[in-house]
């Protein structure tokens, strides 16, 4: 549907009727400044489509001009397909609508009332609003091709226009009896799962939900079942085995006890023969002590008797033995005596050597001392040179007045400050000199060192003085010079006593000049080192022992020669050698030692040889007392060995009985040591080792017992819980469940599958009808914003839901975008969906005013999809900015204030209504003469009747 | 002499497979114990052979042991009780309770050694332990016995198809033990191994009460008559079995067949039966999704008149062609419907979802269809 003209009357700001049109078939620009109308103009056109012409109400009373009471009135001209309508609505005032068609030239009423504004509406497939005004929900087509200002964005599609738009893209999505399965498919579904797929738990969750925990809590008892029945089996087997072990016990207990019995009795018999061993033992000891008893007596009458011979053979043998001891004695005391007497000479000769070594020692000494008498007078010789030097040194020294450097120092001292303080003095004198030249007198009037005599030619005269000098030259005048102020008496006095000082200083020293007092102390200085080192030469010389000292010694060395040379006087004139004499002192020592060595060796061996032979005497007597005891000892040993008053016949015969009795005691007690090895092991050992086992089993068979007791309680713990018989209630109820869980599955699966294959097939529809419209609105948005945008999201309700960004895999929200590009983005898609859904027939798209954030360029952009949607499209831009379009050839333009202002003036120029031509050419009425709007209804009204 | 011989009464067994009336199948072998008692005393036995396995597990409930101790004490003459391999005279067992010991008609065959009984003697082979492969029966020898001999064990014959080789017995253990009759027990199904001259002395009598289903010949007892020494017995099987286990297998194949045998099952037996009997419906062949209002019919018929009831429809696949399925309009749905067809077919390849949950989704979406057009 495509519109030729709109007329209004009594519309808001169009209180008079105003025309806009015709419209071309491509793109129509009507703009104005804000405020002309153009929004109204776009409502009228809405209005006068969608609305029913009874429609009150605020809404419809707001489209009056302000504070009129008029009835707002709309007449569109219309072309659908090759048809041609003229539409009137009138509301409020005398509400009204009719509808036209144009045929054979003339316009004639098609419908009128209700029936008018539903065919009105079909054109554009739109749906009654039922009571009230109509919204966009009820626009139809007009919802995608129409855009009120502010309102680019696309709201949710009336089913209407989705339905035409599926329907125009050749596809059936879902019919009612589809939507009415699908609703139930999804019902069914809702009761299993929820919207992400996941089973429902909670209070809406189907039954499969809750037979799950409860087949797992029957799997869990059931388990436990099974494992008591499991203990049921296990105790059973263990009170089999224990009372196999138990009757194993008895059976062995039984064993034992006979075993030990057995072996109890051969061990009494063991005993037995042990007992009689034991006694047979004793008794075969007894008989042996009584043959060792004879015997022994025997052997010892036999014995004395033997040392009783022998001793006295022994005492013979040890009295002659001792005479012959007595006389070696005496030979051997004589040979003693006489070592003793060669010892003695030999000694005698020893003084010899004393003498001589003595000799040799007093040689030493002489040699000694003369040498320490030589060094000594020596020294002392040196040292009264000297003392000479010195005594020299000193009185030279005593000549010689000179200051000490101390005295000097203050001398020199003294006199710098005595002429320091002339300087001063005589920088503060006046200084006059003159020069005379011719002989003259001189008068000193007042001068320091007044001088009064006459002055030849050219000799030169200078006075001082202060405060002034003056002078006088007869016959010339009176000179008088003058200087600074100040008294130069201070310093005058100072420089008095600093030179009183320094005569007082010198006056000490015999008043010589400092010069030669400075000399007389270097020489001075140099004597005292001179001095200084005789005195240490002295010094050195006496090693610090008082000269005294030295001649003592001196005395004592020379009394000692000279005794020595009282002994040996010859040594005055010829000096002994000292190491000569010892020498052969040495030697005369060594031969005497050897001889006086060797006699006492001799004499040594004599004495011992003496006390060995007393000692053998001692010996002999000795041994001679011992035998003598021995042989009353045996004596007395016999006569107790024969004390008992047998002869030693009887005792003979008596030892052999005794050794008969012995004999036969052995021989039995060997035959009882053949019985008990006979017996092998000890049986009482094998009694104790059965006791043992005996009494191990016995308790071996007790703790069985309490374990089998003890499982004979647990068995009958478990028989009372009767685990096969729940374990078997529990199974059964375990496979019911587990029927009625697979059916249940069964059944949730088949919904599953059932909704999720609907729902797939469903996707895959629509995408095949969203997918192209998809691609056309993307191709249009990126002519406009580039390649900023990688994808449209688009619902199967063509709803634009988001958009992808070229730099991010995730759609995100238009409200993300900026004003301008959702502007852009709605476009694009109202332009798709139009290109696609209306394919065939050319239709009105409005766009009042939309663009109001997009930048220029991008509109450039969009102008030229404008350009070339128009040949598609009749296009109707509302705008407050021509300028932006005016570069489009072909496009038409309204200036709505112009048109608006040529309404209310006068005019004479209005075009009759032409009657014939072409209803597409034919122009439309464009303005009224006059401003009542009756007359121009009139008029309009006498055109529609033709 | 005349007696009863039955065995394996698997008291307090498990009912596999039967779910929720598990507790009520282990209460009828208690019923059918009661009647054992009765057919005893219809006809006038002179005592009771129970050849072992009286309980499923020594580790029963102490009541069911009590409980069968006194419905075996109804019985006026000696009940003869040996014990199995369910129920070995082990530690613990139930043939410890003191219940035993208060009724003084019931004798547990404790000892492998003859024992007079009214008319003759009994040589019983007591079980001990769970397994062996140990003859029980092999220390019988009744050669020089006058007097009738009745041995009684439990067991598996020789011969017999089985991995089962616990306490196996000669087939001709009653002719080598020159008995009479030998009494044994171990399998369920009555069955009888004839000897020398084509006697039958070696026989099962088969669980007094049937135990699954399949099982054949079960739920009797054996009323055994022998006049003398050497006589062939005459064996009567008498029911005792009170539940009627039965399998029901169909091949659907055209639209209404589910319906058809819907009706047959109905007339299956008299309601009474009907209300014994445990029915296992195994279908095959194709289900319409027309049908499939008919299927859980059929599972409330079950439900509501049978004592037990299953439908194994496991093996059940969409119609090869689905009238209901191209009747659909072409869009949306109808996309839907021909890609479960091909999971339920098998024919789609990488899906995750298995044919039976394909056919599943396919009759709900038909429910879902129904339902809207309804």
């Amino acid at each position: 549907m495509i519109v030729r003209s709109i007329r209004v009357e009594g519309w808001r700001c169009f209180a008079d009727p105003v025309e806009v049109g015709p419209f071309g078939e491509g793109l129509n620009v009507v703009h104005g400044p804000n405020g002309i109308g153009k929004s109204t103009l776009f409502l009228a056109l809405v209005r006068g489509v969608f609305d029913g012409h009874k429609v009150a109400g605020e809404a419809m009373k707001a489209l009056r001009p302000w504070g009129r009471d008029l009835g707002p009135s709309v007449t569109l001209e219309l072309r659908c397909g090759d048809v041609d309508y003229r539409l009137r609505k009138q509301f409020l005032v005398s509400p009204k609508s009719e509808i036209y068609r144009l045929e054979d030239g003339r316009y004639v009423r098609l419908a009128e009332g209700v029936a008018a504004d539903e065919r009105a509406r079909e054109l554009l497939c739109g749906e009654s609003p039922g009571r009230g005004a109509s919204d966009r929900r009820h626009w139809g087509l007009a919802q995608v091709l129409w855009a009120p200002q502010g309102e680019m964005k696309l709201e949710q599609l009336s089913a209407t226009a989705r339905q035409t738009i599926q329907q125009s893209l050749g596809a059936q999505v879902a019919g009612e009896e589809t939507t009415a399965a699908e609703q139930k498919i999804a019902e069914s579904f809702a009761r299993y799962f929820t919207p992400t797929g996941k089973l429902r738990t909670g209070a809406d969750a189907p039954p499969l939900a809750t037979l799950g925990d409860q087949l797992a809590k029957l799997r869990e008892r059931r388990d436990k079942l099974k494992t008591r029945l499991a203990a049921f089996d296990d105790a059973v087997h263990s009170i089999e085995s224990l009372r196999l072990l138990t009757e194993q016990a008895r059976r062995k207990l039984d064993d034992l006890e006979k075993q030990l019995q057995k072996a109890q009795v051969r061990a009494d018999e063991y005993q037995k023969v042990v007992s009689d061993r034991d006694k047979q033992t004793s008794e075969a000891a007894a008989a042996k002590a009584r043959f060792d008893e004879l015997n022994s007596r025997i052997e010892a009458i036999r014995a004395a008797t033997e040392d009783q011979r022998k001793a006295e053979a022994a005492i013979v043998s040890l009295q002659e033995q001792a005479a012959s001891a007595a006389r070696e004695v005496q030979l051997r005391t004589e040979e003693a005596d006489r070592a003793n007497a060669a010892a003695e000479q030999v000694r005698r000769e020893r003084d010899a050597v004393r003498d001589a070594a003595r000799k040799a020692s007093d040689a030493v000494r002489f040699a000694d001392v003369t040498r320490q008498l030589a060094s000594l007078e020596e020294r002392l010789e040196q040292l009264r040179l000297a003392q000479t030097e010195l005594d020299a040194l000193v009185a030279r020294r005593g000549g010689v007045v000179a200051p000490d450097a101390r005295s000097l120092a203050q001398l020199q001292k003294a006199i710098r400050e005595r002429d320091e303080a002339r300087v001063k003095l005589d920088a503060s004198l006046i200084s006059v000199v003159w020069q005379a030249e011719g002989d003259w007198n001189l008068e000193t009037v007042r001068a320091d060192a007044p001088l009064d005599r006459p002055v030849a030619s050219g000799e030169e005269v200078a006075l001082r003085g202060s405060p002034e000098v003056v002078f006088r030259i007869p016959g010339v005048g009176t000179i008088r010079a003058s200087g600074p102020t100040g008294s130069a008496e201070p310093l005058r006095k100072n420089w008095e006593q600093a030179a009183a000082k320094v005569d007082q200083l010198l006056a000490v020293h015999g008043g010589q000049p400092l010069e030669q007092l400075q000399q007389a102390s270097l020489l001075a200085a140099e004597l005292d080192q001179q001095i200084d080192k005789v005195r240490a030469r002295i010094d050195a010389i006496l090693n610090r022992k008082p000269i005294d000292d030295l001649r003592i010694e001196q005395a004592n060395l020379t009394a000692q020669r000279r005794e020595l040379l009282e002994t040996y006087p010859d040594w005055e004139q010829s000096p002994p050698n000292p190491a000569q004499m010892r020498a052969e002192a040495d030697r005369i020592d060594r031969e005497i030692t050897d001889r006086i060595d060797a006699a006492e060796n001799a004499r040594q061996q004599a004495v011992a040889a003496v006390s060995a032979a007393a000692q053998q005497v001692a010996r002999h007597e000795e041994n001679l007392k011992n035998a003598q005891q021995q042989l009353q000892a045996a004596k007395q040993r016999l006569a107790v060995a024969q004390d008992d008053g047998r002869t030693d016949q009887e005792r003979r015969e008596q030892l052999g009985e005794l050794a008969l009795q012995w004999q036969a005691a052995k021989t039995r007690l060997a035959q009882l040591e053949e019985q008990l090895k006979g017996f092998g092991v000890d049986p009482r050992n094998e009694v104790k080792v059965l006791q043992r086992q005996l009494d191990a089993t016995r308790e071996e068979t007790t703790t069985t017992l309490d374990r089998l007791r003890f499982e004979q309680g647990k068995l009958d713990a478990i028989i009372n819980e009767a685990p096969y018989s729940a374990l078997a209630a529990e199974e059964e109820a375990i496979d019911e469940l587990e029927n009625r869980i697979e059916r249940e599955q069964l059944q949730a699966d088949a919904i599953r599958l059932l909704h999720e294959t609907l729902s797939r097939r469903k996707r895959e529809l629509i995408e095949s009808l969203v997918g192209p419209v998809r691609q056309r609105a993307m191709q249009t948005l990126s002519r406009i914003t580039g390649s900023r945008f990688e994808r449209l999201e688009i619902s199967d309700t063509f709803d634009l839901s988001g958009i992808v960004p070229r730099t991010s895999p995730e759609p995100v929200s238009l409200e993300q975008l900026s004003g301008g590009e959702r502007e852009q983005a709605y476009f694009a898609v109202r332009l798709a969906l139009a290109d696609i859904a209306m394919q065939g027939e050319r239709q009105l798209v409005v766009l009042d005013d939309v663009f109001t954030f997009t930048d220029t360029s991008r509109l450039a952009r969009i102008v030229q999809v404008l350009e070339e949607a128009a040949e598609r499209f009749q296009i109707v831009m509302l705008t407050c900015h021509p300028e932006r379009y005016r570069g489009l050839p072909g496009a038409k333009f309204f200036d709505l204030e112009e048109i608006v202002a040529r309404h209310r003036e006068p005019s004479t120029d209005a075009p009759a209504l032409s009657s014939g031509g072409s209803p597409a050419t034919s122009p439309a009425p464009k303005t009224k003469r006059g401003g009542s709007r009756s007359g121009g209804a009139e008029l309009f009204e006498s055109q529609l009747d033709g | 002499m005349r007696f009863i011989h039955t065995a394996d009464w698997q008291i307090g067994m498990k009912a596999a497979h039967v779910g929720a009336v598990g507790q009520q199948v282990r209460e009828q072998r208690l019923q059918s114990a009661r009647r054992v008692i009765e057919v005893a005393k219809e006809h006038s036995a002179d005592f009771v052979l129970v050849a072992g396995d009286t309980f499923e597990n020594n580790a029963v409930d102490r009541v069911l042991v009590q409980r069968v101790a006194d419905i075996l004490a109804g019985f006026p003459g000696p009940v003869y009780i040996l014990s199995g391999n369910h129920d070995p005279l082990s530690p613990g067992s139930v043939w410890e309770h003191p219940a035993w010991a208060s009724h003084s008609n019931l004798h547990i065959l404790r000892s492998a050694a003859p024992l007079e009984i009214p008319g003759g003697v009994l040589y019983p082979c007591p079980i001990v332990e769970k397994h062996s492969q140990r003859d029980p029966t092999r220390w019988i020898d009744a050669s020089g016995e006058s007097r009738i001999a009745i041995g009684i064990g439990h067991g598996t014959v020789q011969g017999l198809q089985t991995d089962d080789l616990d306490y196996p017995i000669a087939r001709d253990a009653a002719d080598r033990a020159r008995l009479d009759y030998l009494a044994i027990g171990h399998w369920h199904s009555y069955a009888s191994f004839p000897g020398e001259g084509g006697a039958a002395r070696l026989v099962y009598s088969g669980t007094h009460e049937t135990t699954k289903f399949g099982e054949r010949d079960s739920g009797n007892v054996l009323l055994v008559e022998i006049e003398r020494r050497g006589d062939v017995p005459r064996i009567t099987p008498i029911r005792t079995g009170g539940l009627y286990w039965r399998i029901v297998e169909h091949e659907l194949n055209e639209p209404g067949d589910l319906e058809r045998l819907r009706r047959s099952i109905e007339t299956l037996d008299t309601a009474d039966n009907l209300r014994l009997t445990l029915a296992n419906v195994r279908l095959r062949g194709f289900l319409y999704p027309q049908d499939q209002p008919e299927l859980q019919r059929l599972r409330e018929l079950l439900e509501a008149r049978f004592f037990y009831g299953r439908i194994d429809d496991a093996a059940l696949l969409p119609p090869p062609t689905n009238d209901w399925l191209e009747s659909l309009p072409v869009g949306l749905l109808r996309d839907v419907a021909e890609e479960l067809q091909k999971i339920a077919g098998g024919a789609a390849d990488g899906s995750a979802a298995s044919p039976a949950v394909a056919r599943r989704a396919i009759l709900e979406l038909h429910r879902v269809l129904s339902e809207g057009q309804a």
